[in-house]
């Protein structure tokens, strides 16, 4: 892949990247990471699946924020504030509106968040889930199916609470 | 979403929950940038991205972003720090609204009379790429990239952009109100000595020398740098200056990026051009205090070179913690309670309502040595305007 077909290739997720960094770090930060992103998939092109680009691009977003984040709560601040582990939408940062629904998804763990961002917010498929978290179909499947049972299970326990 | 989930309710509502969130536009530059080599790349992006801040003006960058989303989605009264989740615009880093107190120590009266600064536009993007390919002999055709990147749409603001193919040179020019660069080499060869950092601060300050007398309007304040700083980012020797005006040194910088062989790799930053305001009665230390407030969405934060979180060179670890007299018991959501026992005098980064860049004034304040924050000295409710 040469320079002219890689623009070509990944122009047209830039604004998938740029949504999936949006829902995850500050948007001043944006930028930076998408360069950190594409240069890193510059570099490894030859390993992206065909026709799953943007499942991979993700995989490597996933890396890329989650390092920023051991970063940034370095550089910040001491105290805890977010998961830092994971490339997860934290909890607290999704714009969410206030249903029910989102204030159950904010409780759920953020490898849970994870999946079913990916799913339901990044619109991949069982397939793509996997290669943008380095899992087997089988297993990323597994972990929709339980994802999804855990959002079920904390809706209705807080709609009985309520 | 995959097909099969496509009549599962649950997710359906969990997708309607999600509340479109303006996305910054990202353009061909970006993967242009990245398909240039690593090296190169780093040299690239890691600048612009502080200038694109810089061409905004860094807090008030985050206003801008904030205000358009807040004035869609916020109720009154909310903070951007609230934890009341519904109405929180934004996917940002947590950082506690600071509530402090002033020390004893601090002045309640002010006798600093001082001017601000604001930034002419006499240089247009366009002749400036000209300027800078001419110094650096670069050929090529200028281009311009729109929407090369916003925080939100209504602020896009143009770039242009020339590559000479021959010296592998890439170089790029952000219409803004401070005049940000990035030029990058690709070297056709390098030399077997290796750069010390005397010679890397010699020839940047060359660099400099030749700005000033090429880009130096007439009937403006003079363009000045601070001492050359000389560090390491990514392995590669960076040397960084600021820029002073009338002898103040602001946290607009320029920097050159050094290969192995000492050969130069990139040159990128702001050089802004000012003119100088009225003097104004600064707001004393002990009333400026409550000026600190919350990190994000505040205008009277201004940059300042006191701030750690400014020294990128070496990418030390930079724990700026904030001090806060009842850190045991602070979670999401709640304030930090601090004094601020010492307060230094500044010129701080701020942004006019119309986009252009502001020298104010400012306080950079401490509280037992650790940096907490700088705001504006500049009297009034609003410093933007």
């Amino acid at each position: 892949m040469d320079r002219e077909q890689f623009v070509t290739t990944f122009r047209a997720h830039l604004q998938d990247v740029s949504k999936f960094l949006s829902r995850r770090v500050a948007l001043d930060q944006v930028e930076d990471l998408a360069s950190d992103i594409f240069e890193i998939a510059w570099r490894k092109k030859s390993e992206c699946p065909e026709g799953m680009e943007l499942a991979w691009l993700y995989k490597i977003a996933g890396f890329v924020v989650s390092n920023y984040r051991r970063k940034s709560v370095n550089r910040i601040i001491h105290l805890p504030i977010l998961d830092t582990d994971r490339s997860a939408p934290s909890a607290e940062d999704m714009a969410l509106d206030g249903s029910g629904i989102a204030l159950a998804f904010r409780a759920l763990s953020a490898s849970d968040r994870e999946v079913l961002s990916l799913l339901v917010f990044e619109d991949l498929s069982i397939k793509e889930i996997a290669i943008a978290l380095g899992i087997r179909e089988n297993t990323a499947s597994q972990r929709v199916r339980r994802s999804r049972e855990r959002l079920a299970a904390t809706l209705t326990s807080q709609l009985s609470d309520n | 979403m995959s097909k099969q989930f496509e009549n599962d309710e649950l997710l359906m509502a969990l997708k309607k929950s999600d509340k479109t969130k303006a996305a910054p536009i990202l353009d061909d530059l970006i993967l242009i940038n990245a398909s240039a080599t690593a090296t190169r790349r780093k040299a690239i992006s890691r600048k612009p991205a502080k200038i694109l801040v810089s061409a905004l003006g860094g807090v008030a960058a985050f206003a801008i972003v904030t205000g358009g989303v807040v004035a869609i989605n916020a109720k009154p009264g909310m903070s951007g720090n609230s934890n009341d989740g519904p109405v929180r615009p934004l996917s940002r880093l947590w950082i506690p609204d600071v509530v402090a107190t002033a020390g004893q120590d601090l002045a309640v009266t002010s006798d600093w009379n001082a001017p601000s600064y604001r930034s002419v536009n006499v240089i247009p993007a366009e002749d400036y790429i000209r300027l800078l390919s001419d110094y650096f002999d670069l050929h090529g055709e200028v281009t311009k990239s729109e929407a090369f990147s916003s925080e939100d749409s209504s602020n896009v603001f143009d770039v242009f952009w020339l590559e000479d193919k021959d010296k592998n040179a890439t170089l790029s020019v952000f219409d803004s109100s401070v005049m940000s660069f990035s030029l990058s080499f690709e070297p056709q060869s390098k030399s077997d000595l290796d750069t010390t950092k005397d010679e890397a601060v010699l020839k940047f300050n060359q660099i400099l020398n030749d700005f000033k007398s090429r880009f130096q309007p007439t009937d403006v304040l003079a363009i000045e740098f601070s001492d050359v700083q000389v560090g390491y980012l990514d392995n590669r020797m960076v040397a960084t200056a600021n820029q002073v005006v009338e002898g103040h040194e602001v946290e607009i910088g320029t920097s050159a990026t050094f290969g192995d062989g000492g050969e130069l790799l990139a040159v990128s930053g702001s050089i802004g051009i000012f003119s100088r305001q009225d003097d104004v009665a600064t707001l004393p230390e002990a009333q400026a205090v409550s000026r600190l407030g919350a990190y994000w969405d505040n205008p009277f934060r201004v940059r300042a070179i006191d701030d750690p979180g400014n020294n990128w060179l070496d990418e030390s670890p930079l724990p700026r913690d904030i001090y806060c007299e009842n850190s045991q018991n602070i979670e999401f959501g709640s304030k930090c309670i601090t004094t601020v026992d010492q307060v230094v005098r500044g010129y701080g980064v701020s942004t006019a309502a119309d986009g252009g860049t502001l020298l104010v004034p400012s306080y950079s304040m401490y509280h037992d040595g650790h940096f907490i924050g700088a705001v504006s000295a500049m009297p009034g409710d609003h410093p933007q305007k």
